[in-house]
């Protein structure tokens, strides 16, 4: 425990990223400890992958303020980030008078009061914009600001940007203790792997486990319920080019249809409240709720080949609202939890929010920096020999941009993480034609053996050596 | 132009070669068959252009007459072919458990034999006791491997009314009939639903069924069938696109290959004879 690090961010999904990359762009030392092998394993792997404006949020809360913040910030935050964001608009569709009632009142009254861009959409509107929906729409709602985002590669990018900027990424070693150091002046991590981590304030930003983390801390003040969305995704894009919304009831925003930044479409989610926060099963029963919502939004999906199911869990706070402040226990704690199904949408927001927080606390410089990165951006200047060759067939995934993803910044350990790198393993055959070559390469440039590369989480094994199943 | 062709194969499997020889009977001098694999099939009776090592992934359809351009990739760089003629026999895939919405968790350990079989020539394993589904003879090969590099098969999973060999005469702990319903286990698979029970194992190798390998035609105009996700073709394996044809398991897709040496040299030889292509 040789350095003291000015902020230490526990929780390497989406929110804690974004968080790590705010405070090492202050020039302070910095880093960011995920108990999984790979950044965004929980939360932020498996959602809608939409950058939502908060037209429909509860006016007044922290949300819908961050959300309206983070709404100004993505067009230009995925450009310097070179994360794709596709500004597609999103069309709530009501199907009957009551829902059209709905739309024109409430929802219309709130998405104003939010100040978000809205414009109420005829019968005819709604059906010449969107030939693929129901045709038992009565009308609509055009929300322009709702854009499409990939969660997997805006997650990576402000780790990468993190690292860039000075950051320590630790991955696979989670934390087990938070304790007081030196009296009034730093606190101590404990992780998995017995090292010890000496920080001047902790950020508390591990997702549906913020609140175990917390009462790490001995501080219980919040608990989290986690709730289970199931998805069905399709390469089949039917021309959907809009997110197609239900009218909402009180549990969810519903399930609903949306083009993917990366291609394809996805159906989802389900709103399942569960006792276990680490249920990611799929149910034929969820699933079938999935299609049977959304073919009466998009008919046509009904016919589409799903090449993959899944599920995200999300943290539901009791407040109803995003809990960040310092922890009342151990003041050097700062939470940042119970960000439910926004934390995509917010987390440019809510970054920034934190910074400044921590400035006022005195654990970042009043002012940025804006020290520059200490890295370059991009390593793949080198020719990389028999770089042409397509190792995914799928994806069309050469061996060059597989190398090259494995001689970045932040380097995947895994199959999971190479695929969310570089889109290897994600086409029909889900891997099955290509993942002996890859396991072959990621054994050459990490120099490990390729029965000890996993598929995503410790004891994942994809292959055994013989030896040991023999005895 | 030296990469001016007769035909181009897309293709050297069983329908790919064989409608290449048959093209090659049929009168067309200049045949080069793209393949991705690094050797030759057993079936292959080819003595003319091959690349190995070869990936067409891409199908730029030459307007009103004009020939048609492949793009190809290699290991080196990418290369463009150009023929009059192009013969899409890109065979199939093993659909995963993901195509058949098997539920459940998503563990490490479930796969088609195409990976399984692959880990077992890199001296590995797939896991120590295996769930084998799927009647044909890909499920009874690799259920047979899987035990010769020391692992147990727990089960077979068949289809109902199938008809093989004895449990016994195999080597897998039995045979059962129905299919899999549900995976579970996280992160690695531990037991699968099949037939009613649940069957503690480390690894499930799904082949069920093959469906057509598609990527290639992706953004070409060549009409794919919807609902059964193939390349569209009338009786002489002519596709939507003059000048472009197709045959075999990407047209037709079955488990075992059935009709693909046929298919291939019909279609072979309608290419060769196709009046209305000129060149």
């Amino acid at each position: 425990m040789s350095q003291i690090r000015d902020v230490v961010v526990v929780g390497g999904g989406i929110v804690g990223s974004a968080i790590a990359r705010e405070v090492a762009s202050f020039g302070v030392s910095a880093a960011l400890v995920e108990r999984e092998p790979d950044v965004c394993e929980a939360t932020s792997k498996a959602n809608s992958g939409i950058a939502h404006t908060g037209f429909d949020s509860k006016p007044g809360t922290l949300e819908s303020r961050l959300l309206a913040r983070s709404r100004e910030m993505w067009p230009s935050l995925a450009a310097e980030l070179g994360v794709p964001f596709v500004p597609a608009g999103a069309v709530m569709v009501a199907r009957n008078t009551e829902e059209l009632e709905a739309v024109r009142g409430p929802i219309l009254d709130k998405a104003r009061e939010n100040g978000v861009e809205v414009l109420l959409l005829t019968r005819s509107e709604v059906l010449d914009m969107m030939p693929y929906v129901t045709p038992i729409a009565v009308g609509g709602l055009h929300v322009s600001g709702e854009s499409l985002v990939d969660p997997f590669w805006a997650t990576r990018a402000f780790a990468e940007d993190a690292v860039r900027h000075g950051a320590e990424v630790i991955l696979g070693d989670g934390v087990t203790g938070v304790r007081e150091g030196q009296p009034g002046q730093t606190l101590v991590l404990t992780l998995a792997s017995g090292r010890q981590v000496e920080t001047r304030c902790v950020v508390n930003a591990a997702g549906l486990w913020s609140d175990d983390i917390a009462a790490l801390a001995g501080d219980t003040s919040f608990r989290l319920t986690p709730r289970k969305g199931q998805f069905l995704l399709s390469e089949d894009d039917l021309g959907i080019d809009h997110i197609v919304l239900p009218v909402p009831n009180a549990k969810s925003k519903g399930i609903l249809v949306t083009p993917l930044a990366i291609g394809g479409i996805l159906m989802g989610p389900t709103a399942e409240d569960q006792e276990d926060k680490l249920d990611r099963t799929t149910t034929a029963a969820g699933l079938q709720a999935v299609l049977e919502s959304t073919v009466k939004l998009v008919p046509a999906v009904g016919k589409a080949q799903s090449i993959r199911q899944f599920a995200g869990v999300r943290a539901v706070a009791a407040s109803g609202d995003y809990i960040i402040r310092p922890s009342e226990v151990m003041p050097r704690l700062f939470h940042v939890a119970g960000i439910r199904s926004t934390g995509v949408s917010a987390s440019p927001g809510i970054a920034a929010y934190v910074g400044e927080n921590l400035a006022k606390l005195g654990y970042l410089p009043a002012t940025k920096t804006a020290a520059a990165p200490t890295m370059a951006p991009d390593t793949t200047g080198a020719e990389i020999p028999n770089g042409g060759e397509v190792i995914c067939r799928c994806r069309s995934i050469t061996r060059a941009e597989i190398v090259r993803t494995l001689r970045g910044p932040l380097p995947p350990r895994n199959l999971d993480g190479l695929k969310r790198r570089t889109g290897a393993m994600l086409g029909e055959c889900q891997g099955n034609e290509c993942v002996a070559k890859l396991l072959r390469i990621m054994s050459d440039e990490l120099g490990v053996a390729p029965e000890s590369i996993e598929k995503h989480a410790a004891g994942s094994y994809v292959a055994l050596p013989r030896e040991e199943v023999r005895s | 132009m030296s990469d001016l062709y007769d035909l181009i194969v897309i293709g050297g499997g069983r329908s790919g070669s064989s409608a290449a020889s048959a093209a090659r009977q049929g009168g067309l001098r200049n045949v080069l068959v793209v393949e991705r694999g690094q050797g030759i099939t057993p079936q292959d009776r080819m003595n003319g252009d091959v690349w190995f090592g070869s990936t067409a992934v891409g199908l730029l359809t030459g307007n009103s007459g004009r020939p048609h351009t492949v793009v190809v990739r290699q290991a080196a760089g990418t290369a463009r072919v150009k023929a009059p003629r192009i013969l899409v026999a890109t065979g199939s895939y093993e659909v995963p458990r993901e195509a058949l919405a098997i539920p459940g968790s998503r563990p490490s350990g479930v796969m088609t034999p195409a990976l399984a079989l692959d880990l077992m020539d890199m001296g590995l394993l797939p896991g120590r006791t295996a769930v084998v589904y799927g009647g044909g003879s890909r499920a009874g090969l690799v259920a047979r491997r899987f035990l010769e590099a020391g692992g147990r098969v727990a089960a077979w999973v068949v289809p109902e009314g199938w008809e093989g060999p004895t449990p016994e005469a195999i080597g897998v702990d039995r045979v059962l009939c129905g299919s899999v319903q549900g995976v579970r286990g996280y992160p690695r698979l531990t037991q699968v639903e099949a037939g009613g029970e649940s069957i503690s194992c480390d690894t499930l190798i799904v082949a069920t069924r093959v469906a057509a390998t598609l990527a290639v035609l992706k953004g070409s105009p060549v009409q794919i069938d919807k609902t059964a996700h193939t390349v569209e073709v009338d009786e002489f394996g002519r596709t939507s696109v003059p000048g472009v044809f197709a045959c075999g398991t990407c047209v037709r897709p079955d488990l075992e290959h059935r009709f693909s040496v046929d298919d291939g040299r019909r279609v072979g030889a309608a290419a060769a004879s196709d009046v209305s292509v000129k060149g």
